[in-house]
């Protein structure tokens, strides 16, 4: 109960500072419009269903493409972590993937995967990858050498240990990197729909922008995003909160 | 690896442990550490030894040759007959430190090598029930490990090591983390409980008095690369109390190790007055 | 157009927190009053004229001194609008619906009397009429802009409308590649770019201009509502100067490659390129009737308005009179 009246109480914060930042700095609406004008604007367009319809494309992609970015990198990061080898063979190579930036990836992959779903999809577990797989192996490298021992002493096989000791121990590190790759799928969604996409809450974004000069809209856009972003995480939240303390 | 799955525990009179001119050796990054070098030992079947001797003389790295963990480079080791193989169901383990699973229920833990195994979930429930009120620790089959004292997470360790009710079980300073009040008590403990069920023990330690109270023979050993110089016998009645102190017979014995770990442990052992060697 | 930043927002925020509405500082040179001018994209041999202004004395001659930056072209109207800079250039279509969203700017000269967008295709194949874009697949950068203003008034002189076409959407522009490998029929793209690239390619294209079909107003230069109200001399300054500067550049083309290589150093690496680019666009600035030094054509206007009205792009909350000022450049 206190927590949900802390965040309301931060939320009404933040709206106070933006609307006095509107106020005070005198912007038109097409610079940063106010709270108000943003609100009146998303409520026309949740009415005229272009909000669900633009929300749910982005949607879609954002539980696909995390799902499919966490599995691989959720066993990337177990393989990485057990094999020094690995490791040492596919780093580089992930770590330069990395620092290439998806934005000028994104177009590329767009084409090469057909310009639909799947190439958006695939270009949001891009964006998610990174992150799990090196909490992963983070964690799968944090398990305790002698409780390892222990366990071997029992007889258990290397998968048994795995299974029993590493997977458990790394769960904490594990979560930490969902969080984070959780709200990168959001950008990732986003980054996508630029290199190619007709609907969704990045076309929604440009559609405002470039094609209507309606930037409360695009504010709209925006808003909608970070909600998505923040109920995504809460999702991973509450998963955690399930997983580590039952 | 067969095991007999039973409720009841059956007196394991079991197997020996012999040790035949055992070489050990590591590599490390700074070149060859050789931790043992022609250790022989005889432990026979149903035998309670224990090894003495101070930090770094290879007694840890001796208990896992025999628990099947490490290969020796040099002579053989032999649990009954055949060489030692980790976790089938010959030797128990217990460490210095409990080493329970930090996320699983002391119920959970001490089941785990029934797990390892493929017994179904209720069959090992039960055993490690069973288990834990051997070792007084019913009450906290629930608990975590963090919301236990030192004391009854190296019993719960314990009962993690009898579960499977091995022949040989080995224990490496068990008890050198506890106070030495605890100690007392876990010392006695675990004389009735191998005086209950027979088994052959070994146990680590440095402490004489530990030595004296629990060991049909105590087997001194040198400092690294160890090996053991001599195997002292203790023909004491039983049970022992853990106070020897007005016992001659102990007294001699406890005079005699001391003075050969003195001879074989220069300076440290010796009194501060004399000048090293 | 194109993609958005999504920290479009946030620079605004900063650049408004930052530097204070940006009044004209007259610094630089013995009198010169200093302006800001705003272009879309990056800098291209198409801003000659500009370069030979700031070059070649046609702006210092009225008094001007200006400096270009390039913003992202959604940008160039809103800061124009907010008076953090005094001049920009738009796309008319463009400046009709940010002034119906409420951004206070005003088309002020024209700069290009035909218009840049076509529908182009390979040779032999694009349609003579509107009517024969039916059942094509099109390729263009994405429904918004100038490009999509165009295709939709194309279809709707055919009788046609989005339904009647497929629309392959290009985000990256670079739609001259899909009509390269048969992906589309036909591609809108502008006269002075594709038609070269795909050239260049060894592909022979065939146009369908717009002009003769549905008059929309081509780019022109644009500034903010307050500026016009309190110093309409500046703007009619800027118009003849960059007039004057075009028609230079459209006498003799050398003098706006010159000007360009000295701007932008890398036109030197592909000068036969910027050549070709440049005649192009020259051929764009003067309409039937000639080179008209800016003039904005009324009729043309109103008949446009009607058209994005029609199309559902502007609903006529704004009047026509409030986006141009069309007595900035008086004829000829």
């Amino acid at each position: 109960m206190r927590r949900i009246a802390a965040a309301l109480l931060s939320l009404a914060a933040f709206v106070a500072i933006w609307e006095a930042a509107t106020v005070i700095g005198g912007y038109p609406d097409y610079i940063l419009p106010a709270p108000e004008v943003v609100a009146a604007r998303g409520a026309r367009a949740i009415a005229s269903g272009t909000l669900w319809q633009h929300t749910a494309a982005t949607l879609l992609e954002v539980v696909l493409g995390f799902s499919v970015g966490a599995v691989a990198a959720m066993g990337a990061g177990i393989a990485l972590g057990k094999s020094l080898l690995i490791e040492r063979v596919l780093s580089p190579y992930i770590v330069a993937a990395q620092a290439v930036p998806i934005l000028a990836l994104a177009p590329l992959l767009d084409i090469w995967f057909g310009g639909g779903l799947l190439a958006r999809v695939i270009v949001c577990a891009l964006i998610v990858f990174f992150p799990i797989a090196i909490a992963t192996m983070v964690g799968i490298r944090s398990a305790d050498p002698l409780l390892a021992e222990m366990l071997r002493s029992l007889g258990a096989r290397p998968s048994q240990i795995t299974t029993r000791l590493e997977i458990p121990s790394a769960l904490p590190v594990i979560f930490g990197g969902l969080r984070v790759g959780v709200t990168l799928a959001v950008i990732g969604a986003v980054v996508a729909e630029w290199a190619g996409a007709s609907v969704g809450l990045g076309v929604l974004i440009n559609i405002a922008n470039q094609g209507l000069f309606d930037t409360p809209l695009m504010f709209v856009a925006l808003v909608t995003l970070a909600v998505t972003g923040l109920v995504f995480y809460g999702l991973v939240l509450a998963v955690e909160r399930r997983v580590l303390s039952p | 690896m067969e095991r007999t799955e039973t409720q009841e525990i059956r007196p394991a009179v079991g197997l020996g442990v012999r040790a035949d001119q055992v070489g050990v050796r590591f590599v490390t990054p700074r070149g060859g550490l050789e931790a043992l070098r022609d250790l022989s030992l005889d432990a026979p079947a149903g035998s309670f030894t224990v090894l003495i001797g101070p930090n770094g003389c290879g007694k840890s790295t001796f208990l896992r040759v025999v628990a099947g963990l490490l290969r020796p480079q040099v002579g053989a080791v032999a649990v009954g007959e055949a060489a030692p193989v980790a976790g089938d169901g010959r030797v128990g383990l217990a460490f210095q430190q409990p080493r329970l699973v930090p996320w699983r229920s002391t119920l959970e833990n001490v089941a785990l090598p029934l797990e390892l195994a493929g017994v179904a979930a209720d069959d090992r429930q039960e055993r490690a029930f069973a288990a834990l009120q051997r070792v007084g620790l019913a009450a906290a089959a629930r608990l975590r490990p963090a919301e236990l004292s030192g004391g009854m997470q190296q019993r719960a360790a314990l009962a993690r090591a009898l579960i499977t009710n091995p022949p040989v079980l080995l224990l490496d300073e068990p008890f050198s983390a506890l106070d030495a009040l605890t100690r007392e008590t876990f010392d006695a403990e675990l004389q009735r409980i191998w005086l209950d069920h027979p088994r052959t023990m070994l146990l680590v330690t440095h402490s004489v008095g530990e030595a004296i109270q629990l060991a049909d023979q105590i087997a001194v050993m040198s400092p690294a690369p160890g090996r053991v110089v001599r195997t002292v016998p203790v023909e004491l009645p039983r049970p022992r109390p853990a106070e020897l102190m007005g016992n001659p017979r102990a007294a001699e014995v406890a005079a005699e190790v001391r003075s050969l770990l003195a001879a074989v442990h220069p300076p440290e052992l010796r009194p501060w007055g004399e000048d090293v060697a | 157009m194109s993609p958005t930043r999504l920290a479009i927002p946030v620079l605004a925020l900063l650049l408004a927190a930052c530097s204070p509405v940006a009044t004209p500082s007259p610094s630089a040179s013995a009198g010169l009053r200093h302006v800001t001018l705003l272009l879309g994209f990056r800098p291209d041999v198409q801003f000659a004229p500009f370069y030979v202004g700031q070059q070649d004395g046609y702006y210092a001659d009225v008094g001007l001194e200006v400096s270009i930056e390039h913003k992202q072209a959604p940008d160039v109207q809103r800061l124009v609008a907010d008076g953090q800079a005094e001049l920009g250039v738009a796309d008319a279509t463009d400046v009709m619906i940010a002034r119906t969203s409420g951004i206070p700017v005003v088309y002020v000269s024209t700069l290009y009397e035909r218009f840049p967008v076509a529908i182009i295709g390979r040779k032999g194949r694009v349609p003579a009429d509107p009517a024969g874009l039916a059942g094509k697949t099109i390729g263009t950068p994405g429904k918004f802009g100038s490009s999509w203003h165009a295709l939709l008034a194309l279809l709707s002189a055919g009788g046609l409308s989005e339904k009647d076409v497929t629309i392959r959407e290009y985000p990256q522009f670079n739609q001259a590649d899909g009509l390269a490998n048969g992906d589309v029929d036909l591609i809108t793209g502008f006269r002075n770019n594709e038609p070269l690239q795909l050239k260049a390619k060894g592909i022979a294209v065939d146009l369908l201009t717009i002009d003769q079909i549905a008059p929309l107003p081509g780019p022109g230069t644009i500034v903010g509502q307050a500026l016009l109200d309190s110093d309409p001399d500046l703007v009619r300054r800027f118009a003849q100067g960059t007039a004057r500067a075009q028609k230079a550049v459209i006498d003799d083309p050398e003098v706006g490659l010159r000007a360009a290589t000295v701007s932008v150093p890398t036109i030197a690496d592909n000068l036969a390129t910027a050549r070709a680019v440049l005649q192009a666009t020259t051929a764009l600035w003067a309409g039937e009737g000639g080179f008209t030094n800016g003039a904005i054509d009324i009729s043309r206007w109103q008949e446009a308005y009607a058209i994005m009205r029609r199309l559902g792009f502007i609903n006529g909350s704004v009047p026509l009179e409030q986006m141009i000022a069309p007595n900035i450049v008086r004829g000829g």
